[in-house]
């Protein structure tokens, strides 16, 4: 799986948690999960959880805990899933 | 050691907040084996999960401020707290975040929300919390330029407008909340003036569905 698909995946993934809709329309890497799309922490161990059935990996909480924006969530899904 | 507060609010009747104590995966990612049993134990349900949720939220805002880099991993942490069961209006335990970081949690709760408050380190001579409904008209606060970079959402105007509510009450004026942003990372809330962070005044803002809660502390004279 290349990085545009992971990317498509994981917005695709996020877009049901996100609070803040309107911020979906510019979404990018740089978009911050948690700042910009209103995401709050439950929902994110939602989202976490998704990506771990979605992409059948397993995130540990450092590696959670070092997801912020849309493109460090794809980066570490990317080394996950090498 | 400097005093640090955290704060969390639960709307109970959220539909996002709804069947969180069935949902065994996402429990087993959160608590640690010891609150599974506990919440099961007690058949808590919801508000049980509230509990235990909202305690750990508060005490990681309290004891970030303390130690910036401390990772979000819930499950490591051990809230004690007796009962799980509603009925209590008030109630006290704690957060063990490490071995050397113990915070002290209460909470609050009413009909459709539970708001916990963390405290890090002495305690402070005076703290001031409220909960409010989301209003439907935007807050009469005024805010600063400074103060809006740090928003956009509604929510957050209304809860930093309750917090200068509470900050008036304690006799501090003409202050602004501001949250800055440090290598793409949203620093906690701060109080300032002129942009200059209040000493000895801290403070936590949050929001969940319909409520708004914030919480100030007032560290005692001697403390730094």
């Amino acid at each position: 799986m290349n990085e545009a698909e992971i990317t498509e995946k994981v917005i695709a993934l996020i877009t049901p948690y996100v609070k803040n809709r309107d911020a979906l329309v510019g979404i990018s890497k740089d978009t911050s999960i948690l700042g910009d799309l209103g995401v709050n922490s439950a929902r994110l161990v939602d989202i976490v959880l998704a990506f771990e059935d979605a992409f059948n990996i397993e995130v540990s909480d450092d590696a959670a805990d070092s997801i912020t924006t849309v493109g460090d969530a794809v980066a570490l899904i990317g080394k996950l899933v090498a | 050691m400097k005093s640090f507060v955290g704060n969390d609010l639960i709307d109970l009747d959220a539909a996002h907040n709804r069947g969180r104590s069935q949902q065994p995966r996402f429990l087993q990612k959160i608590f640690s084996v010891a609150e599974c049993a506990q919440l099961a134990d007690q058949n808590a349900g919801d508000f049980g999960f509230a509990l235990l949720w909202s305690a750990k939220e508060a005490a990681y805002k309290a004891a970030k401020k303390a130690q910036p880099h401390l990772v979000f991993a819930p499950r490591r942490w051990s809230v004690s707290i007796e009962s799980l069961l509603p009925g209590l209006a008030d109630r006290h335990g704690r957060v063990q975040i490490d071995e050397q970081t113990q915070v002290a949690v209460q909470w609050q709760s009413a009909a459709h929300w539970l708001h916990c408050i963390a405290l890090l380190g002495t305690p402070s001579a005076r703290i001031e919390h409220a909960v409010a409904a989301l209003p439907t008209t935007p807050p009469a606060a005024n805010f600063s330029a400074r103060e809006r970079a740090g928003f956009s959402r509604p929510e957050s105007a209304a809860v930093r407008s309750l917090a200068k509510q509470l900050l008036q009450r304690c006799g501090i004026d003409e202050v602004e909340i501001l949250r800055d942003s440090e290598a793409g990372l949203r620093l906690p809330p701060r109080a300032a003036v002129n942009g200059v962070a209040l000493a000895g005044v801290d403070l936590s803002l949050s929001h969940d569905g319909a409520y708004v809660a914030a919480v100030i502390a007032i560290a005692a004279r001697d403390q730094p």
